[in-house]
C-alpha cells in the first residue's frame, strides 16, 4: 500500500526505536537478562527438592507464588479496560496509549498463569484439569476463564496492530534486519488499507472490544471466587468479586501510567504521550482509587462491627502493628489516599508526579493482594498448635524472593523486547490525526 | 503347610489356571522377584484382594461408617497419633489425627481434643477439587486419589477443619510398603506433591478390623461404626450409637458451618481426672506447641 | 528350762535360715541362667472352642521378647497335640504356630477321640523346646455341649430360647445346668451384647432386640455362647431371625451435585451459554481476518 509523509514522519518520529538502540537501552537489558537467568537456578533447586523449598507450609499453604498470580492478572485490566472502554467512547486521547495498555494485558495474562504453575504440586499432571475437568470447581471457571481471555486478548492486541504491520511492511526505509519483513508480511495479511478492509477492522475491533470488558470481569470474578467460595474469614465475603474487579482496575491503570512514563522517557516520546494523558487517565485513578477505598472500608467496618471470633481474630491480626499493621496501613491507607491527593490537588498534577503516585498504587496492590491471603491463611478456624515458626507465620524464602523479581524482570524484558519488534505508539492510528490535524 | 501362601500384587497378574477341580493340579505363576515358578493349585491362598480404582471410589452403600469421640475421656495419651503415623509411613511433621487444647471461652475447662478428619457428609473440599481427586464414596468416606491429585492445595483452603496436609518434600516417601499394594483404600504411600488426610483406614474396614487408632486408644476415647448398624465400639466396649448420642449428648464441631461431618463427640462431662495430666511426660517439643493457647487462656482467665 | 527354749528357738531359726538361703540362691540361679543366654520360656494359652459346625482346639504361645522384655506371639514354633486319657496318649498331629502364634487343630470325627472318665475329652498341648526356647505344656479338657437357639413370640412380646445341651457318652443329650449364656448381634467390627441369661433347666431367654437395625427385610443374627468355661470351653451358636428393625433401601436420588463428578445440569448450562457467547464472537473475528486477507487477493485481481 502507499504510504502517505505523514505516515512516514509518524514512523522515524515515534518507532524510530526499531531501528536503532541506545546504549543505555543495551544496558538496561543486561540488567534485565541477568535478574531472568538468576531464576533459573531457583527454579531448578525447588524441581528438585519439592516446595519444602519455599516458605508455604499445611497453614499457609499459598504463599506469594499466588499473590503474584492475583497481581498480573489484576494488573491485566489496564488493556481490557482501558483500551477497550476508551475506544468504544471514540475518546481521541487514547490513540497514543492502548498499545501499550493492550500488551500489559497479554504478557501479564501470560506470567500469572506461570506462578499457579509454580505454585502447583504435581506439575507433571497439569492435563488433568483437562481430563478430568469437574466444572464445579472455581479453578476449573478460572482455567477456562483465563485461557478465554488471553486468547481475547491476544486477538484483540493482533487486530489493533495489522495496519502498523502492513505500514512496517511496506515502508522501504526500514533500516531493520532482513529477517523482520517476511514477519511483518505474514502478519499484515495482505492488508492494503482499502475501505472494505478498513471497515472490516473497525468491526473487528469494536466486537472484541465489547466482548472484553465482560470477559474481563468475569475473570476477575472467577479468581476471586477461588477465596469467596471457602469458609474462611476475610475470604467468605459476598463483595469479593466487585472487590476485586475494581482493585484490578486500579492496579492495571497504575501499571499503564508507569509505563507510558517509561516509554516516554526511554524513547524520547515527550510530544505524543502529552500532560494530558497523565491526567485524563490520573482522574480515572483518582476515581477508581476512592472507590477502591470505599470497598475497603465497607468490607472491614461490616466485619469489625459484627463481633463474629473468626473475623475479629483476622481484623485483630491486621491491625496490628507487630503483625500485619504496616502492610495494612500502606495498602489500604497510602495506596489509596496518596494517590487521590497527589491527583485531587490541581497543583500536584505533574507527569512526574502522577507516575510516582501511580507506582505507589502498583506496589500497594501488590501488598493489599499479600494482605488478602496471608493473614487469612494465619488464621484457620481451629487454633495452630504448633513449635516451628514456619506453621504458624509465613515468611518468603529466597527462592521466593528470586522467583518474584525474576517474574519481575521477564515482564520487563519482554515488554521491551516487543516494543522492539512492533512500535510501541500506532502509527497508523497517530498519522490518521496527524494528517487530520 | 510351611510353604504358605504367596504374598504380593504381582503374583495373581500373571496366572495360568487350567483346571479348577482337583486340587493336584499344577498352576504356572510368576513371584513378586519375577520368577516364573509351577506349585500346586491348593497351595495358593489369596493374601489380598487388589481393589481397582472404581471399587475405591465406590464403596459399599450399604454402610454408613461413624467416628464418635469421648472428650471425657480423652488425656492426650497421643497413642492414636503414634499408631497413625507409623500404620500410614508418615513423616514426624505430618499428624491425620491431631490432638488440640481447647477451651471453648473464658470460663469453660479445657479439654482434649482429639480430631480426625471428620468425612463431612457435605464436604467443601470434594466441592471445589478440579480434577476429582478427592471424593465421598457411598459409605460415607472421603478419599483422596493421590495418582490423580495435582497438588493445588485448593481442598486444604476449603476445609474449615484444617484437616489436610501437603507432601512438602520430594522425598521421603517409603514407595516399598511391605508388599501392600498402593491403592486408594491404604494411601500409601504418599506421594511427593499431593494432598494427605486421616482416611478411616477403609483397607482395615475391608477385614473386619477397625482403623488402627481405634484400638491403639488405652482410654477408649475412640469408637467407630456403621451408623446404619447403629452399633460403635471402640474395641473393648460395643454401644448403640443413638443411644450413645442421645444419652451422652452427642454433638458435632461447628455444626453450623453445615458441612454435616461423621464424627460426633461426646462432651467432656464427668471428668475423673484434671486434664493438666495430659501434659505429664510429654516430650519437649509437643508440650511447647500447646504453649500459645494454654497463655492466651491463662490470659483470658485472669 | 529357758537355756532349753533358747536352743530350740536357735535350732528353727537356724533351718529356717538354711531353707531360705537354699530358695533364694535357687532362684538367683534361675534369674541368672535367663540374663545369661538362657533360654526362653513360652506361655501357652489353651482354648477350646465348640461351633454348631466345627470343634476346635487352639493353643497361643507367646514369650517376652527383645530388650523391652515385650510379651510377642511367636511363630513358627511346633506344637504337639495329644489326646490324653488315664491309660494312653495319643499324638494327634503337630501344627506351626502363625504369625499371631497360634496354632488350631480342628477336631473331626475321623480321629475317633478318646473321652475321658466324665465322658468329655482331655488334651495336652505341648512344644518340646528348642535352641531358643524352653519347652512348655498344658493340659486342658472340655465336655461336648451344643446350643440350640429358638425365638418365641408371646402376647406380641419377641424373646430368644437357648436351650444348651451335653452329648453324653450314650449320645443322650442332658440339658446343663449353672452356666450363663451370653446373647450377642455381631456388627462389623465387633459383637453387641444384648444380653446374658442363667441357664435353668437348660435354658434360658433374653428379649429380642426389636429396634436394632436388620437388612432391609429385618434380619438380625443372633449368636448364643458360653464363653471361656472351665468345663466346656467355648461353645457358640448362631441363628437368623427378621424381628429386627428393617432398613429403608437406599435411594441414591441424583448423582449431579455440588460434591459429584457430574455437575449440575444448571451449571453445565450456564457454562455453555457463556462460553458460546464468547467464542462465537471470537470465530467472527477470525471470518474477519480471512476477510481481510481475501478482499486483498480480489483487489488485486
Amino acid at each position: 500500500m502507499k504510504l502517505s509523509d505523514t505516515t512516514v514522519r509518524e514512523l522515524k518520529r515515534h518507532a524510530h526505536q526499531l531501528e536503532s538502540t541506545s546504549t543505555f537501552e543495551k544496558f538496561m537489558v543486561v540488567f534485565m537478562v541477568l535478574f531472568v537467568i538468576a531464576g533459573i537456578p531457583a527454579l531448578y533447586i525447588q524441581y528438585v527438592e519439592g516446595h519444602i523449598v519455599t516458605g508455604m507450609r499445611d497453614n499457609v499453604f499459598w504463599g506469594v507464588y499466588i499473590v503474584n498470580f492475583i497481581f498480573y492478572i489484576g494488573i491485566s485490566y489496564a488493556g481490557a479496560l482501558i483500551s477497550g472502554i476508551l475506544y468504544l467512547l471514540q475518546v481521541e486521547w487514547r490513540k497514543p496509549i492502548i498499545r501499550i495498555a493492550e500488551m500489559i494485558t497479554v504478557i501479564s495474562t501470560i506470567l500469572g498463569p506461570i506462578y499457579i504453575l509454580l505454585c502447583m504440586g504435581r506439575l507433571d499432571r497439569l492435563h488433568h484439569l483437562v481430563q478430568y475437568a469437574r466444572i464445579q470447581s472455581p479453578i476449573t471457571w478460572d482455567v477456562i476463564a483465563i485461557t478465554t481471555y488471553l486468547i481475547g486478548s491476544v486477538i484483540f492486541l493482533y487486530l489493533a496492530t495489522i495496519q502498523d504491520f502492513a505500514i512496517l511492511r511496506d515502508y522501504d526505509g526500514l533500516k531493520v534486519g532482513k529477517w523482520r519483513k517476511p514477519i511483518y508480511k505474514f502478519l499484515a495479511v495482505s492488508y492494503q488499507d482499502t475501505e472494505r478492509q478498513r471497515n472490516l477492522i473497525h468491526r473487528g475491533i469494536t466486537i472484541m472490544s465489547i466482548i472484553i470488558i465482560p470477559l474481563a470481569v468475569l475473570v476477575h470474578s472467577v479468581l476471586s471466587w477461588i477465596f469467596g467460595m471457602t469458609l474462611r474469614p476475610g475470604w467468605h465475603s459476598t463483595i469479593f468479586a466487585p472487590y476485586f474487579v475494581v482493585a484490578a482496575v486500579y492496579s492495571g491503570t497504575g501499571v499503564l501510567i508507569v509505563a507510558m512514563w517509561v516509554y516516554r522517557k526511554l524513547y524520547h516520546l515527550e510530544d505524543i504521550i502529552t500532560i494530558k494523558h497523565f491526567k485524563y487517565l490520573g482522574i480515572i485513578l483518582l476515581v477508581l482509587g476512592s472507590l477502591y477505598g470505599y470497598f475497603t472500608f465497607a468490607e472491614y467496618l461490616t466485619n469489625w462491627y459484627g463481633s463474629e471470633k473468626w473475623e475479629l481474630e483476622l481484623i485483630y491480626k491486621l491491625f496490628s502493628l507487630d503483625e500485619f499493621g504496616w502492610m495494612f496501613i500502606f495498602a489500604a491507607f497510602v495506596g489509596v489516599l496518596l494517590p487521590i491527593i497527589i491527583i485531587a490537588v490541581p497543583a500536584f498534577r505533574t507527569i512526574n508526579s502522577i507516575s510516582f503516585a501511580s507506582a505507589i498504587v502498583v506496589i500497594a496492590m501488590w501488598v493489599k493482594r499479600y494482605i488478602i491471603i496471608i493473614p487469612t491463611l494465619e488464621t484457620p478456624l481451629l487454633p495452630i498448635q504448633e513449635t516451628r515458626i514456619e506453621y504458624i507465620h509465613y515468611s518468603m524464602t529466597w527462592i521466593e524472593w528470586l522467583l518474584t523479581i525474576s517474574g519481575l524482570a521477564v515482564f520487563c524484558l519482554f515488554f521491551y523486547l516487543y516494543s522492539k519488534f512492533v512500535p510501541i505508539i500506532p502509527i497508523s492510528e497517530t498519522s490518521e490525526t496527524d494528517s487530520k490535524e | 503347610m510351611g510353604a504358605g501362601a504367596i504374598s504380593g500384587a504381582g503374583m495373581l497378574a500373571a496366572c495360568d489356571r487350567k483346571d479348577e477341580a482337583g486340587s493336584d493340579k499344577k498352576v504356572k505363576v510368576m513371584t513378586t522377584d519375577g520368577k516364573l515358578v509351577e506349585i500346586s493349585e491348593s497351595e495358593i491362598s489369596e493374601v489380598s484382594h487388589v481393589i481397582s480404582n472404581e471399587e475405591a471410589r465406590k464403596g459399599d452403600p450399604n454402610k454408613e461408617y461413624v467416628m464418635v469421640i469421648d472428650l471425657a475421656k480423652c488425656r492426650n495419651a497421643r497413642k492414636c497419633v503414634d499408631v497413625c503415623q507409623r500404620m500410614h509411613n508418615l513423616p514426624q511433621e505430618d499428624e491425620w489425627i491431631k490432638i488440640y487444647y481447647m477451651k471453648d471461652s473464658e470460663d469453660s475447662a479445657p479439654y482434649w481434643f482429639p480430631k480426625p478428619c471428620f468425612h463431612c457428609n457435605s464436604p467443601s473440599c470434594v466441592n471445589v477439587c478440579p480434577v476429582g481427586a478427592t471424593f465421598k464414596r457411598l459409605d460415607g468416606l472421603v478419599l483422596i486419589d493421590n495418582e490423580r491429585c495435582i497438588g493445588c492445595k485448593f481442598c486444604m483452603a476449603a476445609c474449615p477443619y484444617s484437616s489436610r496436609v501437603f507432601n512438602w518434600k520430594e522425598e521421603g516417601f517409603n514407595e516399598e510398603s511391605d508388599g501392600l499394594h498402593s491403592t486408594i483404600e491404604t494411601s500409601i504411600p504418599q506421594k511427593a506433591g499431593t494432598v494427605g488426610k486421616c482416611d478411616f483406614c477403609p483397607d482395615m474396614a475391608r477385614m473386619g478390623k477397625l482403623p488402627s487408632c481405634i484400638d491403639a486408644c488405652p482410654n477408649g476415647v475412640l469408637y467407630y461404626g456403621d451408623k446404619k448398624e447403629d452399633l460403635v465400639t471402640n474395641g473393648v466396649d460395643t454401644v448403640r450409637f443413638s443411644e450413645l448420642i442421645y444419652e451422652r449428648a452427642g454433638y458435632r464441631y461447628m455444626e453450623e458451618l453445615g458441612t454435616r461431618p461423621s464424627v460426633y463427640y461426646l462432651p467432656p462431662v464427668n471428668r475423673s481426672f484434671d486434664p493438666e495430666i495430659g501434659f505429664k511426660d510429654l516430650p519437649d517439643e509437643i508440650r511447647e506447641r500447646y504453649d500459645v493457647s494454654r497463655s492466651k487462656i491463662k490470659k483470658e482467665t485472669r | 528350762m529357758k537355756k532349753a527354749m533358747k536352743i530350740f528357738i536357735l535350732y528353727k531359726s537356724g533351718k529356717i535360715l538354711v531353707l531360705t538361703l537354699i530358695l533364694v540362691s535357687f532362684i538367683d540361679f534361675e534369674i541368672k541362667a535367663q540374663n545369661q543366654g538362657g533360654k526362653e520360656r513360652i506361655y501357652m494359652k489353651a482354648e477350646f472352642f465348640q461351633y454348631e459346625d466345627k470343634t476346635e482346639l487352639k493353643a497361643v504361645l507367646s514369650a517376652r521378647i527383645g530388650e523391652k522384655r515385650k510379651m510377642l506371639p511367636v511363630e513358627f514354633l511346633p506344637v504337639n497335640f495329644y489326646n490324653v486319657t488315664d491309660t494312653s496318649e495319643i499324638l494327634l498331629t503337630t501344627i506351626s504356630s502363625d504369625e499371631k502364634g497360634e496354632a488350631t487343630l480342628l477336631l473331626t470325627e475321623e480321629m475317633k477321640l478318646a473321652r475321658n472318665d466324665e465322658g468329655g475329652y482331655s488334651f495336652e498341648i505341648r512344644f518340646d523346646g528348642d535352641d531358643k526356647f524352653r519347652k512348655a505344656t498344658k493340659d486342658i479338657s472340655a465336655r461336648e455341649v451344643s446350643i440350640e437357639i429358638s425365638f418365641i413370640e408371646i402376647d406380641s412380646i419377641r424373646t430368644i430360647q437357648a436351650k444348651a445341651f451335653e452329648s453324653g457318652i450314650d449320645g443322650l443329650q442332658i440339658p446343663l445346668e449353672e452356666a450363663d449364656i451370653k446373647f450377642y448381634v455381631p456388627g462389623s467390627f465387633s459383637l453387641y451384647a444384648i444380653g446374658e441369661a442363667s441357664l435353668e433347666n437348660g435354658i434360658c431367654e433374653v428379649n429380642f432386640p426389636v429396634t436394632l437395625p436388620g437388612d432391609s427385610l429385618g434380619n438380625l443374627t443372633i449368636l448364643a455362647r458360653i464363653e471361656d468355661s472351665d468345663d466346656f470351653g467355648n461353645v457358640e451358636a448362631r441363628a437368623v431371625k427378621d424381628w429386627g428393625l428393617a432398613r429403608e433401601p437406599v435411594i441414591i436420588e441424583s448423582n449431579r451435585g455440588l460434591g459429584d463428578t457430574d455437575a449440575p445440569l444448571w451449571m453445565v448450562y450456564t457454562l455453555l451459554v457463556l462460553l458460546s457467547a464468547v467464542w462465537i464472537h471470537y470465530i467472527y473475528v477470525f471470518v474477519v481476518i480471512y476477510m481481510i486477507k481475501k478482499d486483498a487477493k480480489v483487489s488485486k485481481v
